[in-house]
């Protein structure tokens, strides 16, 4: 049987505000599998960010504060080691990408230094040996004249440029894993487009595993085997690309793909009523039932949990009380609105 | 870089030469030195002898053309008072202002960089808070009484140092610790708010999800950028220093340039205060050009405006 890349089980991660405690990460648990591409989506603080900075421990501690729960990578629990270990896995088994590429490079070094001490860090490569792999690393993600770029500074790049050397610089070290957070968020269309083929083309040459995290379903899409929908910290649902784009049994799910204008084709787009959880004092039942036109009582009062939808789709999973299909064929009213 | 270099260096010319103008009318309005130098009951024809010796009896343009033409070549005219060319009793001045000045602004930007980085790296410490009220303090003492404390417990009370003088390294302490409380204040509190402003920015937490080493990070991500701002300062602090700090030199009798100015002054010789203010507003010029090389050096979004 083949192991797990990452296992998460049962994370809980809060913030002590001065409003009061806040759950940005509620009891979370999932499984990556060698080669798989994970797409995470949901709405702006739903999580997203904060658990995946929680397992390279990227997080500031305090505010944040780890309640429970483990993080298996390749088998070793990430939460338990030492910052030393996590050092060690940091940019070398695991690399990240993070949105906005012009804040995320440091303004003052060269893109040559900056690709140069993760490869020198964690490979034990000299300085020639690292500037080689360095050259190697932009061609790779497709910078023209890579070997001019190792001596410019990140202000003389372009957005899309800035993002493929952020990109080199998770891949720098062969990652088992590559976390990508809101990477094309900041680029334009046509070079989101570009970087999401170039992480197409990555991922079928290197058999890096992937987590993107993006809020768009689109990009998803185009590039995931597998989608999450999280929401207040949860997941709302999970499974194979296809079966919840054409069959989602969330109703956030079912929000968000409605409110995408490819997918809403010529009904109006949908808007998702209310606003965002109140995640200091959250509902008490399924998070989203208070914006949820399909809830039943049951929603308001017990958190659901993940369950597998049918047999007949292996992976699909999602928590809910209710039927979608039957709720929505039974209030035509709601879906054509 | 060259265009740069010449037009920062007309500029440079430019502000000297703007100094050395007002000086030379602002002196003359300070008062008439003859009537300083002569015995009490001289007659007019001695004040005026004197005052046509000391080149006063033309008219204010002449005087002052005369002046320039003296001055691009160096020469301030013989002082009043020491009888000797004024740019020599200024110069002979100023290795006690240098010394004085590297020494203070060494020991502040150890000090101050030091303690500013703690207390950044362990904000919410009782360490922060100690270092940031110190740092409060010490920019809120007024120097002269800093240097006279000093004295009483150093010198007066303890024995340990000189309470003046110079010559010996044992003299250059007080006054040297005076002026570096003041620099290292300063310091300390823009590196913190600079490092504070750092940590929050995005590159930071890249450099951490690299997994470079805690001491990497440090140094290469956070304090090589907040270097950018405090040598600023320390250029703004150096400049200050070197033009002779008036204050300390007077405490603590250090022969510098600040007490030379300000005897000067006093006695009217107005040779030696503008030879003493253009070395002075020369220096700060030069300190000026440095750090702005050294800037550009520091932060290449500066190199390429
Ligand atoms: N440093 C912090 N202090 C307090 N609360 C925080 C902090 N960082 C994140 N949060 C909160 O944690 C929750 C989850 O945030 P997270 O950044 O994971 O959201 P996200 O899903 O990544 O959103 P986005 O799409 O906007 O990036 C949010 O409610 C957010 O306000
Ligand atoms: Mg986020």
């Amino acid at each position: 049987m083949v192991e797990p890349v990452l296992d998460i089980r049962n994370l809980t991660v809060v913030f002590d505000t001065p409003a009061g405690t806040l759950h940005a990460v509620n009891d979370l648990s999932y499984t990556l599998m060698p080669g798989e591409t994970l797409g995470i989506v949901g709405e702006s603080g739903s999580g997203k960010s904060v658990h995946v900075l929680t397992m390279l421990g990227l997080l500031p501690c305090p505010p944040a504060r780890i309640v429970s729960g483990e993080v298996l990578f390749r088998g070793r629990d990430l939460l338990a080691l030492s910052e030393r270990e996590l050092c060690d896995i940091r940019g070398a088994e695991i690399g990240m990408v993070f949105q906005d590429p012009m804040s995320s490079l440091n303004p003052v070094l060269t893109i040559g230094r900056q690709l140069r001490e993760v490869i020198q860090r964690h490979a034990g490569l000299d300085h020639a040996q690292a500037s080689a792999r360095a050259v190697e690393l932009l061609g790779l993600v497709g910078i023209p004249d890579p070997a001019a770029r190792l001596a410019q500074y990140p202000h003389q790049l372009s957005g899309g440029m800035r993002q493929r050397v952020m990109i080199a610089i998770g891949l720098a070290c062969d990652p088992t894993l590559l976390i990508a957070d809101e990477a094309t968020t900041a680029l334009d269309v046509t070079v989101q487009a570009q970087v999401i083929d170039l992480i197409r083309d990555l991922k079928n040459r290197l058999g890096t595993t992937i987590i993107w995290i993006t809020h768009d379903m689109g990009v998803v899409a185009e590039l995931a085997d597998t989608i999450q929908v999280m929401y207040a910290g949860r997941i709302m649902e999970r499974g194979p690309i296809a079966p919840v784009f054409h069959q989602p049994r969330s109703a956030y799910s079912w929000s968000l793909l409605r409110s995408l204008p490819s997918m809403a084709r010529h009904r109006r787009l949908y808007q998702i009523p209310g606003s965002p959880p109140n995640m200091i004092h959250p509902p008490p039942g399924d998070p989203f039932a208070p914006r949820n036109p399909f809830a039943t009582p049951r929603c308001h009062r017990d958190v659901p949990p993940l369950r597998q939808v049918a047999d007949s789709v292996p992976g699909h999973q999602v928590a809910a009380w209710y039927d979608l299909p039957a709720a929505v064929a039974a209030h035509p009213e709601i879906a054509d609105a | 870089m060259g265009r740069f270099l010449a037009r920062r260096t007309g500029e440079s010319l430019f502000t000297i030469w703007g100094v050395v103008t007002t000086v030379f009318f602002i002196t003359r309005v300070l008062g008439d030195p003859a009537t300083l130098f002569v015995p009490v009951g001289a007659t007019d024809a001695q004040i005026a002898a004197l005052n046509h010796s000391f080149g006063l009896d033309l008219p204010l343009w002449r005087q002052y053309l005369h002046y320039l033409a003296h001055v691009v070549r160096g020469d301030f005219g013989r002082s009043f008072v020491f009888g000797r060319p004024a740019i020599d009793v200024v110069m002979e001045r100023l290795p006690a202002t240098a010394l004085l000045a590297a020494t203070a602004m060494a020991l502040g930007c150890v000090l101050g960089c030091t303690s500013g980085a703690i207390a950044a790296m362990r904000k919410g410490s009782l360490g922060e808070l100690v270092i940031m009220t110190v740092a409060l303090l010490g920019q809120a003492t007024p120097v002269f009484w800093l240097g006279l404390m000093l004295i009483l417990w150093f010198a007066v009370d303890l024995h340990w140092l000189p309470a003046g003088g110079y010559g010996r390294p044992a003299n250059l302490v007080l006054p040297a610790v005076t002026l570096a409380v003041f620099v290292a204040a300063a310091i300390a509190r823009l590196t913190r708010s600079s490092i504070l402003d750092i940590l929050r920015e995005d590159h930071v937490r890249t450099a951490r999800a690299k997994g470079l080493y805690p001491a990497t990070v440090f140094f290469w991500h956070i304090a090589r950028n907040a270097l950018v701002p405090v040598t600023t300062m320390v250029g703004l602090l150096g400049g200050e220093l070197l033009g002779g700090s008036v204050v300390t030199e007077t405490v603590f009798g250090w022969p510098g340039m600040g007490r030379l100015t300000v005897q000067a002054i006093e006695s009217l010789d107005f040779p030696v205060i503008q030879a003493a203010v253009f070395v002075a507003a020369t220096l700060v010029v030069l300190i000026n050009l440095a750090v702005d090389l050294l800037y550009q050096a520091l932060d290449p979004r500066i190199r390429a405006q």
